[in-house]
């Protein structure tokens, strides 16, 4: 036997000592009292294609007539006399509170198609009726479902390895003018693939630029993590220092402490964290001149956004910042 | 208007036009402070810039701008054209500065769309 099979009929065995009877019995059951006769039964068992009835007096279970029985009856010419003369007294039931595998051992032992289901055990009050494919049908509703959550677990470990798949990592060097912009670039083609949306691919563009570039013209040497989440985009960007001495002074647009020779290239505007907390829906910045500068910007994708569609469908393209002060025809 | 019509509407210098000068042209902007037209350049904007170096290229490919105007005769280093060709950036070029070339242009973008 495989391990493959040893394992499916231990799941089959654990499930059947779980299973308690009256999860699986039929409660309606149809009786007869001791009264009626022989044809009676056999007609309703003939009707209904059962193999047998339960015989109830006062609300307890007297006997059971089985088509066995009817035989007999027919044998003794007793067809037309009540089943109370020939039916089976000594009767087989199953406490409703025992596992099915105990229903399962009385089926195998006795060789019934079906099993009277009494309230606990030694009492003869009738509360069901359980057949050998009652259980049957259950286990296979039991293993379906355990199945269906197997599926969605792997399902899930799927979509995390995925996950963790998008991370994009840079190592980003001081003074490398000739690689700014790369991160920022790679970051943008990676979420254009994932279908997000252009206008908040435009804004993350910004966050992961301005930080790139305060990285290059201001540190000596840092990183910057990308993590795209289903709901949100994570941006991390950590330098070795030396630190922002005035944070809340670098957050001021216009205030710089950039050289002549950068500014001659078109940067230290001072607008470089001003525009990143502009773009983000969530902005954090510590910094020491111990230990540098880290910052953290999450931009929310339509999924966790309220009444928005989810990133796969097209969003059309609307402006993210405020309207330009200038420059515009 | 499309890059074509406006390289040929202001006497452009084509220095990297690629296989998208069909590209429509929606505003402008000028601006020689990065921050600045991250900030605020819209997609679709002819950018007229003084900045040649390749962060210009950057900057362009990140705000999903239609083309780059080099102006007062400044000319890009070998580096930068190949960093436009590589990412499909159009970069164009002109003697006039960015003020006589947004005078010319002014009220001609939006033509040929709302025809």
């Amino acid at each position: 036997m495989t391990q493959f099979h040893e394992r499916q009929i231990r799941l089959v065995h654990e499930l059947m000592y779980q299973i308690k009877v009256k999860e699986v019995m039929t409660r309606e059951v149809i009786t007869y009292p001791p009264t009626v006769t022989f044809r009676e039964v056999q007609l309703c068992l003939k009707k209904r294609r059962f193999s047998g009835t339960p015989i109830v007096a006062d609300g307890r279970l007297v006997g059971i007539v089985s088509i066995d029985d009817i035989i007999t009856a027919f044998d003794h010419g007793a067809i037309d006399r009540p089943v109370q003369e020939f039916m089976t007294r000594t009767l087989v039931t199953v406490p409703q509170s025992y596992s099915v595998i105990a229903a399962s051992n009385l089926f195998h032992k006795y060789g019934f198609g079906r099993l009277p289901v009494v309230s606990r055990p030694g009492s003869d009050e009738l509360v069901g009726i359980v057949t050998f494919s009652d259980i049957l049908s259950h286990l296979l509703l039991k293993i379906n479902s355990i199945a269906e959550r197997v599926e969605e677990y792997e399902r899930a470990t799927a979509a995390r390895m995925e996950q963790r798949r998008d991370q994009l990592h840079f190592e980003i060097a001081a003074d490398s003018f000739d690689k700014a912009g790369v991160a920022a670039t790679l970051t943008k083609r990676r979420l254009q693939a994932h279908g997000v949306p252009p206008d908040l691919v435009r804004r993350i563009a910004v966050i992961c630029y301005e930080a790139e570039m305060n990285v290059i013209l201001h540190s000596l040497g840092g990183y910057m993590d990308v993590e795209m989440l289903p709901d949100r985009v994570r941006v991390l960007v950590a330098d070795e220092g030396p630190g922002i001495p005035d944070i809340e002074k670098a957050m001021l647009p216009g205030y710089t402490t950039a050289s002549e020779k950068i500014r001659a290239l078109g940067f230290g505007a001072g607008m470089g964290l001003p525009n990143i907390k502009r773009c983000a829906d969530e902005f954090h910045v510590t910094s020491s001149m111990e230990a540098g500068t880290e910052l953290e910007a999450t931009v929310f994708l339509p999924a966790a956004r309220p009444g928005s569609t989810p990133p796969a469908a097209p969003v059309p393209p609307t402006a993210p910042v405020p309207a330009p002060q200038g420059g515009v025809l | 208007m499309t890059v074509e019509q406006l390289v040929a509407a202001l006497g452009l210098d084509p220095l990297h036009l690629g296989d998208a000068a069909t590209r429509e042209v929606t505003t402008a902007y000028c601006g020689d402070l990065l921050s600045d037209v991250m900030a605020h350049c819209q997609p679709g904007a002819v950018w007229f810039t003084v900045q040649a170096h390749i962060n210009t290229i950057a900057v362009a490919e990140l705000r999903d701008m239609a083309c780059i105007v080099l102006v007062n005769g400044v000319s890009p280093d070998p580096q930068t054209t190949a960093r436009a060709k590589a990412q499909g950036v159009i970069l164009c070029g002109s003697e006039r500065s960015s003020a006589q070339l947004c005078m010319e242009l002014a009220g001609r973008l939006g033509e040929g769309q709302a025809g």
